[in-house]
């Protein structure tokens, strides 16, 4: 048995643990109890932990970091997603926001277990130290977006049980959620802003330009703007609280689409497949 | 460019030798990357040499160079009845018109290591010239005359003239800019990512110590920071009890 079983392994057992953390953060919305959300948060934990070995595995076989096809960077979105949620429950210990942010990673890791695993050598254009802070501020980056849109929907949910009059839950009160999704944009749109900026120069030492107009590029331009736009409105016209979250959902929407949709439906030569 | 080839560059007052184009493969056969050996001449005889690849442009004086492409030329020679020949280079997918016969000679590919495809359509496993063949189509006054697959050097009799292709060599393409907006563009992005930092993390923020109350004043993230202001007031009342 060599290491490309064992990460294959580890990353199962990681997808295993995110499905199953998933569904424990559900029944703790839905039942109200405390010892549910502990053993949620244990198992994304746990599952964090053993993905992360597995991108470790990963990186010992291949010799670099898991960046260069849809599967690691698959992969690395999921962690990306977990980590940032991770950082935001111990800073702040809203058990409740797992059940709006753990489906995502869950999906992303399926969509991952779906792609070809196999470690191909990197192509020449892709043999930079660039790729590493390119690709490594865009897994930090949409991860970001994931949280903040997990943290949007949580406001809207918030906002219609207000309006129901249902009084009890475990969900934070929906300022927190709209406050908390506005500052994980802030830092997902500075990581995205620092993808954009060192891919322009990238591509000026790779492909003598800075810009081409090219799918990827196009869209993540395009989810910059809508960022871009939130931040504005937010900065100068004080602007949250619904409009705000529908914003971020359609910006993740956005993020989701340069992902998958730009990769598949419009190939390009950012289509590292 | 060809190896052997120099482009000169009076504007800028240097020429450009392309020594040789080179591939480097991996094990699978698969392109590793695409080198270009280079030799800089100067007016006064000075030259220095240098090999550029895939994200390691050549920079001369402040002029860039980049390979943006590359491909096979492949030498076609044409044998008329008379004993004249004809020669010229052709890339992947150029024809050449051969007045004497009016025949039209198109290069449908050059495949340095050919196999078909279920569909008994030609494509090369990879660049290296292990199995090298070229898919050529002719036409004569217009009309479809012949399909062929031929290997280098084999000699293709149509009607009283001989055709072959007898060498390709690699070129590469190369592109040159002269771009003074580079240092602006990295200034640019850096001041942008700071004023993000700054205003997103080292904003003014206060806080009101009055009898009995503590307050919070902050333009942003007004939520965050009273949430640890109060975790810090908390914590000093439980020490204090």
């Amino acid at each position: 048995m060599d290491l490309v079983y064992f990460e294959e392994l580890m990353f199962t057992i990681a997808f295993g643990g995110y499905t199953l953390s998933s569904i424990l953060f559900f029944i703790f919305v839905a039942m109200k109890k405390e010892r549910v959300g502990k053993a949620a948060i244990g198992l994304a934990m746990a599952g964090f932990g053993i993905h992360t070995l597995a991108i470790v595995l990963r990186v010992i076989e291949s010799g670099r970091l898991p960046f260069t096809n849809q599967f690691e960077f698959a992969t690395s979105f999921a962690w990306g997603i977990v980590l940032c949620y991770l950082v935001l429950h111990f800073a702040y210990r809203f058990t409740g926001v797992g059940a709006f942010v753990m489906p995502m990673a869950f999906l992303v890791m399926g969509y991952a277990s779906m792609l070809p695993k196999e470690i191909k050598p990197l192509m020449p254009a892709l043999q930079s130290s660039w790729l590493y802070i390119h690709v490594g501020t865009a897994v930090v980056s949409y991860g970001s977006f994931a949280v903040a849109a997990g943290l949007a929907a949580m406001y809207l949910i918030g906002e219609r049980q207000k309006a129901s009059g249902d009084g009890r839950t475990v969900l934070p009160k929906s300022e927190v959620c709209d406050y908390l999704s506005y500052r994980v944009i802030a830092f997902g749109y500075l990581m995205l802003t620092l993808v954009i900026v060192t891919g322009a120069i990238w591509a000026k030492y790779a492909w003598s330009r800075y810009w081409a107009w090219d799918p990827k590029e196009t869209w993540s331009l395009i989810t910059w703007l809508i960022y871009s736009v939130y931040i504005h409105l937010r900065f100068n016209r004080g602007w949250k609280g619904k409009p705000a979250a529908w914003f971020a959902v359609i910006g993740f929407i956005s993020v989701i689409f340069t992902f998958i949709g730009v990769n598949n439906i419009l190939p390009s030569i950012h289509s590292y497949r | 460019m060809l190896p052997g080839d120099v482009k000169g560059f009076p504007q800028y007052g240097f020429s450009l030798r392309l020594d040789d184009f080179r591939l480097g493969f991996r094990d699978n056969g698969t392109v590793d990357q695409y080198y270009s050996d280079v030799t800089v001449l100067r007016p006064g005889g000075e030259e220095w040499s240098d090999t550029m690849w895939v994200n390691n442009p050549l920079k001369v004086d402040r002029v860039d160079f980049y390979q943006t492409s590359y491909g096979w030329a492949n030498s076609l020679s044409i044998l008329g009845p008379e004993g004249e020949e004809e020669n010229t280079l052709l890339r992947n997918g150029e024809s050449y018109f051969y007045q004497p016969g009016h025949l039209t000679v198109y290069l449908y590919g050059y495949f340095p290591n050919m196999a078909l495809t279920s569909m008994g359509e030609p494509i090369t496993m990879t660049e290296q010239e292990i199995n090298p063949y070229y898919a050529v189509i002719l036409y004569e006054f217009g009309n479809h005359v012949a399909s062929e697959i031929l290997e280098p050097g084999q000699e293709y009799q149509f009607k009283d003239f001989t055709l072959a292709f007898n060498d390709s060599q690699l070129y590469t393409g190369i592109t040159y800019r002269r771009d003074f907006g580079y240092i602006f563009v990295v200034l640019g992005s850096l001041l942008m990512t700071l004023g993000l930092v700054f205003s997103f993390y080292f904003y003014p923020k206060h806080i009101l110590v009055e009898e009995n109350s503590v307050r919070t004043i902050t333009r942003q993230n007004t939520w965050g920071f009273e949430y640890q202001v109060r975790q810090l007031v908390q914590q000093s009342v439980e020490k204090e009890e």
